[in-house]
Formats: C-alpha cells, sequence, structure tokens
C-alpha cells in the first residue's frame, strides 16, 4: 500500500502536471520581469509621483483640442500672457485623486457641457482644498452620456453658491437673453476699460442705489444682450454682473479654501462671435488678481499706450490734416494714418475724395508723415462711402479691384508697400481679410470685439487661418467710438474728452494697448478732445508710463511674442519660484509682470533682462538673448 | 418499501389541482396589491432612507455630494487586497470551493472597476442618487414578483392555506425591511469608502444578492412543506 501510494508522487515531481507547469512559466516571468522593473524604476517613480500643474483649461478629452471654442480659450490666455495648458477630464480627476498641485483650473463653456458625476465632485474636491476655479455657462449641464440636463438644478450650483440652469423648473425660459450690468466695484477690479460700462443708461438708472450699476455696453448697438441662465433661491455668493431680473452673470465665491469664479455666460462662444471682451478680461483677472501669477505682457517694455488710427476718406480731411502738422500735432506719435485714396467720397463720380493720384498736397503730406515715423495704411476701396455701403459677402469680384487700387496708388506714393488697413465705414468681410492675408498685411482695424488689445479675430465660429493680420479693436465709449459719433449720443464734448483722458490713463496703468481712431475732417469741430488726447498722452509719456504704437510695429512685436515659450515652476516647500522663457528668435522687449505682494528677491540666472520695480509690480524686461531663467521668492498663503 | 405511519397519512390528502389554483390565486393576489401599493412603499422607503441618513451622515439628494473619486490611497489599497484575496482564494481548501468562486467574482468584479478608475475615472457614468434610486425601485419590482413566484414554485403544493398565506407575506415582510437598509448600507459604502464601490455593490451585493436570499429563503419555505402522499398511501 505504501509502495503504491508513493509511486504517483515520484512521477509527478519527474513530469510536472500541466498547472506546475503554468506556475513555473509564471515564476519565470515574474523574475524576468524584476530586471526590467528596475531598469526603469525611474521613469516609474516619476510617473507614480504627483506632478504640478499650472493653470489648465479642462477638456472631456483630446478630440476637444480642436474645438475653435478650446482655441478660442487657449488664444484668449495667450494674448493675455498666461500660460495655459488643456487637460483632459480623466487627467484631472487623476491629478486631484493623486493630490497633485493644480494654480488655475479653467472650466470652457460650449466644448465641456457633458461630465460625469465623478469629474463634477472631483472639481468640488479640488476647490475645498484651496484650488481656484474659473467656470463658465453650460459646464457639466448634462450627463456623461445624455443630451439632457443632469439634474433639476446644475450639479455646480452647491459649488458655484445658487440654483441655475433649471431646465425641469423654466423649460424654454431656462436661459434668458437681456443687457448685463456691472457693478461699479467690479467695473474697478475687472479693470474694465473706460466706456465700456453706462452708468447713466436708464437700466442702471432703475436700479437702487443709483450709480452703482452700470450697463455694459458694446459699439453699434442700443443694448449688448447676453444669454444667461435664469437662477433661484438664495444667492450666496458675490455677484459682479447681473441681469435686470436679477440673475447673476458673472459671481464669485469662496468654497472651502478655494474660490470659484462664475460666468453665467458662454465666454469663449462669445469670443468666436467676435465678442471676445469678456472671456479676455476674465483671464486677465483671474491670472493677476486671483492667482497672482506673472502674465507675458502683450506691450513692450509693459508700457501701455495707444495706437491713434486716423481715418483720411474724402478732400474734407485735407485742411484739418496741414492744420494739424502746422499746429505740431504730428510730433507725437507714430500714428497709423489710414487713407482712402480714390477721386470721390459719396459717390461714384462726385470728386470729393483725395485723388490722391493728383493731388501733389496730400503726397508731399504723407511723404513728410512717414519720413517722420507715422505709419501709413490703407482705408479701403477707393471710393469710401460706396465701398463701405456696398460691399458684401458676395460681391468682391467687384471691390478687390479697388483695393487693389487703393492700395498701389498709396504704396507707388509713399514708396513703400501698405501693411496696415481699415475698413470704410467698418464694412469688413470675410472676403477681406483673406485679401489682406494673401497680400501679406499685417494689421487691420475692426469694429468688433471691442474694447480688446490687438487680437486674432475669429469669424463666424471659426479661428483666423495662419497668417491672417493682427485685428485691433476699436475702443467704444458706450455705443460711440469716434468723435463725429459723440451727436449720436446727444452729449456734451466733454464726454468724449473724458473718455479719452480715462482711456490714456487706463492703458497706462494696466500696461496694454487699445486703439482710438477719429476722422481728422472732424478734427475742427473736437478741438478740445483732440487737446486733452494730445497732452494727457504728453505727460504720461513724460512719466515713462505712455507710448504710441502703430499697428505695424505692434503686429511685429506680437508675432514675436507669438513664437516665446515660456513656463513657470512653482516651487516647493523652501524653494524658489523659476520662470523660463525661450524664443528662437529673440526676446528682446518681452516683458514679464510680477505682482509685487506675491513676489521677492528676483534674480536672473540665465540670460540677460531688466529688472523694474514699479509701485504695484515687478517688470522683468528682457534682453536681446534667446533665453532667460528668472528666479524669485514666491510669498505663501 | 417504507410503510408512512398512519398518524401522517391520515392528516395529509393528495395534491389536487385546487392547491394549485389558490396557492396561485393567493401569490398573484399578494403581488397584485404590492403593485398597486407600490408607490406608496417607495415613499415608505425612501421615508426609511431618509430616517437614518441623517444620523449616518448621508446627504442622498441629486447633487452629487459626498461621493468621492477614489483616491491614489484607496485604489492601491483596493487594487491590492484584491489581487491578494483572488490569490489567497487558490490555496483554500476544495470544500471552499463555492467560497472560493464567489470570492473571485467578486474579485473580478472590483478589480475590473480599479483597472476602469485608474484608466478613465472621468467616464464613469453612473451617479450615486441615480444608483440608490435605481436600488430602490429595483428592489420594488422586485418585491412585486416574489409573492408569484413563490406561488409557482411552492404554493402550487398541497399546503394548508394558512401556509400559503403567511409564507409569502414573511418573505415579503423581510425583503420590505432589507431593501431600504441594503441601499442605505450602499449609501455608507459609497459615502466613507468611494464610487469605486459601486459596480462591486450594484453587481454583486445588489439585485443578484436578493435573488439569493430570495432562493434562500425559498428553500427555507420548500423544507417546512410536509411530506405528501400518493393515493395508496406511499410516499
Amino acid at each position: 500500500m505504501v509502495l503504491e501510494r508513493s509511486r504517483p508522487s515520484v512521477t509527478s515531481s519527474a513530469t510536472p502536471s500541466a498547472s506546475s507547469w503554468h506556475r513555473w512559466v509564471l515564476w519565470l516571468v515574474l523574475l524576468a520581469g524584476l530586471p526590467l522593473l528596475w531598469s526603469e524604476r525611474n521613469a516609474l517613480m516619476a510617473w507614480a509621483a504627483p506632478q504640478p500643474h499650472g493653470v489648465v483649461l479642462l477638456i472631456p478629452d483630446d478630440n476637444a483640442r480642436a474645438h475653435p471654442v478650446t482655441q478660442a480659450w487657449l488664444d484668449a490666455a495667450q494674448e493675455e500672457g498666461l500660460p495655459l495648458t488643456p487637460m483632459t477630464s480623466d487627467r484631472f480627476v487623476h491629478a486631484v485623486a493623486r493630490r497633485e498641485s493644480i494654480t488655475g483650473v479653467l472650466v470652457p463653456d460650449t466644448v465641456h457641457r457633458h461630465a460625469s458625476d465623478v469629474w463634477v465632485q472631483a472639481l468640488e474636491t479640488h476647490v475645498r482644498r484651496g484650488g481656484h476655479a474659473l467656470l463658465s455657462f453650460d459646464a457639466a449641464l448634462f450627463g456623461l452620456h445624455q443630451q439632457g440636463y443632469a439634474a433639476p438644478a446644475s450639479r455646480l450650483s452647491r459649488l458655484i453658491g445658487f440654483r441655475y440652469a433649471l431646465y425641469d423648473a423654466l423649460q424654454q425660459d431656462t436661459i434668458a437673453l437681456t443687457p448685463v450690468l456691472v457693478h461699479r466695484e467690479a467695473q474697478s477690479r475687472m479693470a474694465i476699460q473706460p466706456g465700456k460700462v453706462d452708468f447713466k443708461a436708464p437700466l442702471a438708472q432703475a436700479l437702487q442705489p443709483l450709480g452703482e450699476w452700470g450697463e455694459l455696453t458694446t459699439y453699434g448697438y442700443a443694448h449688448l444682450m447676453y444669454p444667461h441662465f435664469r437662477s433661484e433661491g438664495p444667492r450666496d455668493a458675490q455677484v459682479w454682473i447681473r441681469s435686470p431680473e436679477g440673475d447673476p452673470v458673472l459671481s464669485l465665491r469662496g468654497h472651502g479654501q478655494g474660490s470659484v469664479l462664475f460666468a453665467n455666460l458662454p465666454l469663449g462662444y462669445l469670443k468666436t462671435r467676435t465678442d471676445g471682451y469678456l472671456l479676455h478680461r476674465l483671464l486677465s483677472h483671474f491670472a493677476r488678481s486671483v492667482l497672482e501669477l506673472p502674465v507675458l505682457s502683450a506691450a513692450p517694455q509693459g508700457i501701455g499706450g495707444l495706437v491713434l488710427n486716423l481715418h483720411v476718406d474724402s478732400n474734407a480731411a485735407e485742411q484739418p490734416m496741414l492744420a494739424l502738422e502746422q499746429a505740431g500735432w504730428f510730433e507725437q506719435g507714430p500714428f497709423s494714418i489710414h487713407v482712402t485714396a480714390g477721386p470721390d467720397t459719396f459717390r461714384e463720380g462726385d470728386r470729393l475724395g483725395l485723388n490722391m493720384p493728383h493731388n501733389p498736397r496730400m503726397q508731399h503730406l504723407l511723404n513728410r508723415l512717414q519720413a517722420q515715423g507715422h505709419e501709413i495704411g490703407n482705408h479701403g476701396g477707393w471710393v469710401h462711402n460706396v465701398f463701405g455701403e456696398q460691399a458684401s459677402d458676395d460681391n468682391a469680384d467687384r471691390f478687390v479691384p479697388w483695393l487693389a487700387l487703393n492700395q498701389k496708388t498709396l504704396s507707388t506714393i509713399v514708396g513703400q508697400r501698405l501693411v496696415s488697413y481699415s475698413a470704410p465705414m467698418g464694412n469688413h468681410p470675410d472676403w477681406v481679410t483673406a485679401w489682406l492675408r494673401e497680400h501679406d498685411f499685417r494689421a487691420y482695424y475692426t469694429a468688433g470685439d471691442s474694447g480688446l488689445g490687438p487680437t486674432r479675430a475669429y469669424r463666424q465660429g471659426r479661428p483666423p487661418a495662419p497668417g491672417t493680420p493682427w485685428a485691433f479693436p476699436i475702443s467704444n465709449l458706450q455705443r460711440i467710438a469716434t468723435l463725429d459719433e459723440l451727436p449720436e449720443l446727444g452729449a456734451p464734448e466733454t464726454l468724449i474728452s473724458e473718455f479719452i483722458r480715462d482711456l490714456a490713463q487706463h492703458v497706462s496703468a494696466q500696461g496694454i494697448v487699445r486703439l482710438f481712431y477719429f476722422h481728422p475732417a472732424s478734427a475742427p469741430d473736437y478741438p478740445q478732445s483732440l487737446s486733452v488726447l494730445q497732452q494727457t498722452a504728453r505727460a504720461l509719456e513724460q512719466q515713462g508710463r505712455f507710448r504710441w504704437y502703430s499697428m505695424q510695429a505692434l503686429a511685429d512685436f506680437l508675432d514675436r511674442r507669438l513664437a516665446v515659450q515660456w513656463q513657470i515652476q512653482a516651487p516647493a516647500d523652501g524653494d524658489m519660484a523659476r520662470l523660463h522663457a525661450h524664443s528662437a528668435t529673440s526676446l528682446q522687449g518681452m516683458t514679464w509682470v510680477l505682482p509685487k505682494g506675491k513676489a521677492q528677491g528676483l534674480h536672473l540666472s540665465v540670460g540677460q533682462a531688466e529688472i523694474v520695480e514699479d509701485p504695484d509690480q515687478w517688470r522683468v524686461i528682457a534682453g536681446d538673448v534667446q533665453q532667460i531663467t528668472l528666479h524669485w521668492q514666491q510669498r505663501q498663503e | 418499501m417504507m410503510i408512512t405511519p398512519a398518524h401522517t397519512t391520515s392528516r395529509l390528502a393528495p395534491w389536487h389541482w385546487r392547491d394549485g389554483f389558490w396557492g396561485l390565486l393567493i401569490g398573484a393576489a399578494c403581488s397584485l396589491s404590492l403593485f398597486v401599493l407600490q408607490p406608496l412603499l417607495l415613499q415608505a422607503w425612501h421615508a426609511v432612507v431618509s430616517l437614518w441618513s441623517q444620523p449616518l451622515g448621508l446627504a442622498l439628494t441629486p447633487l452629487p455630494q459626498d461621493a468621492p473619486p477614489p483616491s491614489q490611497t484607496l485604489m492601491l489599497s483596493t487594487s491590492t487586497v484584491v489581487a491578494l484575496l483572488y490569490v489567497l482564494a487558490g490555496y483554500w481548501h476544495e470544500r471552499y470551493r463555492p467560497l472560493r468562486v464567489v470570492v473571485r467574482a467578486l474579485c473580478l468584479v472590483q478589480g475590473s472597476a480599479c483597472l476602469f478608475f485608474a484608466w478613465v475615472p472621468a467616464r464613469f457614468p453612473y451617479a450615486v442618487h441615480q444608483h440608490l434610486s435605481g436600488l430602490l425601485q429595483m428592489g420594488a419590482d422586485f418585491l412585486m414578483t416574489v409573492p408569484l413566484m413563490l406561488a409557482l414554485g411552492w404554493g402550487v403544493l398541497h399546503l394548508p392555506w394558512r401556509l400559503k398565506l403567511l409564507g409569502p407575506l414573511l418573505v415579503v415582510a423581510y425583503f420590505m425591511v432589507w431593501l431600504p437598509h441594503q441601499v442605505l448600507l450602499h449609501a455608507w459604502v459609497l459615502h466613507h469608502g468611494s464610487v469605486l464601490f459601486m459596480p462591486v455593490l450594484l453587481l454583486c451585493l445588489g439585485p443578484l444578492l436578493n435573488g439569493w436570499i430570495f432562493v434562500a429563503l425559498y428553500a427555507w419555505l420548500a423544507s417546512l412543506t410536509p411530506r405528501t402522499v400518493n393515493r395508496t398511501g406511499a410516499l
């Protein structure tokens, strides 16, 4: 019996069974894998270690990167000098789960409607732990695989501080379209520029206490209407912008140790439809005031200023131009002087144009102005008002030759190709942009995006094609933008004089560049305004806080700025924060602005730069080098 | 051949079609009553859940609250426990084979959840409130079928009518108490743990567990059934 029992065991050890083989193979694979794991230990450790992140734009997945609204957010951030990186939802949840540091979180409208509860909870957790977030409009309204609202009120309601997106209760009235009102304190905190908010509008006057709220305005429209979600119930949030009915349109709320800025507006969508002002403003505010980050200034040396764009479009401008020259007005500048060169103005054959080919006086004037450093540009289609009133999307064949003729005539007179353009009467069909791109223009004036600095303008939901010139939006004073439109407001000249002074002081204080334009033909009617402009600019210039910029020079600078790659490395405990920037060409004039209260002990370890101390900020102005590395001690919260 | 004791055979009559008819009728009536009363039942269950949720510190609203995404620590510890449990189950004695199958099935489900959350956590499409309300609704629907299922499998036997009525009532009463507390248990696990456990709760410890409990109760009822004799008096 014993022998019989022992035989099978001897046999089994000599010829292993199938399951024994499997185990042997498993152990061999594990043993073979150990050296591999050991050799890759550094990569594995790096993978497992928490990664710090800068400011991130949350998108549902990688496919959303190509969405025009995603691009609009990224472009706007770049133009505001904020380093922004897209981050997918999965990566974000991972980051929160691993307690990775994230400097700031932006959740865009339109592209992030769908979100899971896990994502919503991750966002709430991130903010509660001290994160800062800027959320927009319809973010996370729908469930992950749903085409409807995920809950009776937005799942972000608790985070934001009030219930909104109440589709079950309000159905078709879930979204309202109304003008919006800005609180006076918010105007100053967000650095909304002069002229954008009308505190004397009837809608604003209807609210108590008087003078606290003002209507947000834009050029050419009686009211600037914005879509926003209706809300209900108590509001545990600070409201900065509201609808006339009281719905919060922009609100701020502290949540746990963090904060949430909620824009109840489709910010990105609006930018793709020629209204990027609020997106830009909020991004700038979020970066500079909430996160207190260094930003890359959009102005050379960080010195703010104005682009003064003169539209010389009829023979009525000839005498005023000469008079301005005689008065020494062109000793300042450089200005961007755009001319319509044809012989007619209001209709073909009226002989009210400048007729530049046969107008030696104006030819000499343009040459003198160019010699002084002013930029001569193209003011459209040969016969100003005919182009302005009749050019449309489907008659490019008729008007392209006029653009070309105007370009050729003026280029011949001043002896160089013109590279900046302004549309007669602001009429700028899409084919004009294509024509400008084909002819290597660098900049054009636009009536859209009013209040913005130079931007890559989106049209009808589409981003600009590569090589498209920079768009220079006008600065609006309520519904108007220049001197001779003042009668439309029925206001005295002092209104626009004050606007001009405030605008110049604003761009100087903020270190930004904006465009103001006027028709020299109207100069004799507004002597006080032009004088204020001249004196304010001169005074600020003397303090080193203001510059005049031409469209071409600024476009060249902005192109170089786009090529700058830079990043901030947040400090670990006890370390210095670090900013590294490089460019394939040169960093000359690129300026990083750091909030003074947040940064101290600035010093360079690589490259060459001037560190300028302003009352409330540091300016680090790069020299003619390809890279710089800056270190500073960051004040901890 | 065994002879049935006289005192037993004298109590039992042979099966008749009326046994089946009355059994089915009682089961159908009970199910119908539960169908009619389902809204009230759900209301009562919600009240029970609300009653307990406060002392347990659970915020059960449609807004996603207090169901955090799994932390890295939780993910790692859960994955480790799952892997260890799966391997250890292989060393259990052969007589624990049924338990091993159950444990390994749980490990596979939880392991899949860990993989999902490690890979694409933001794409987890289910919400805690959906899970809980879905569980309550599924429980109510299940409860409605319990009397009918018992009638078909047990009530059609030759049994005293009191037993035919009492048996299903006891089973239904049990589930009426158990189901809302099962939901509370799920809520507690999701609140203090994470949505990482939602798949295993739903797939293994939700309707499936209720099905097993039903089978166990059915077996218990079947064990109470007096043995029946045929017309000849033989078993």
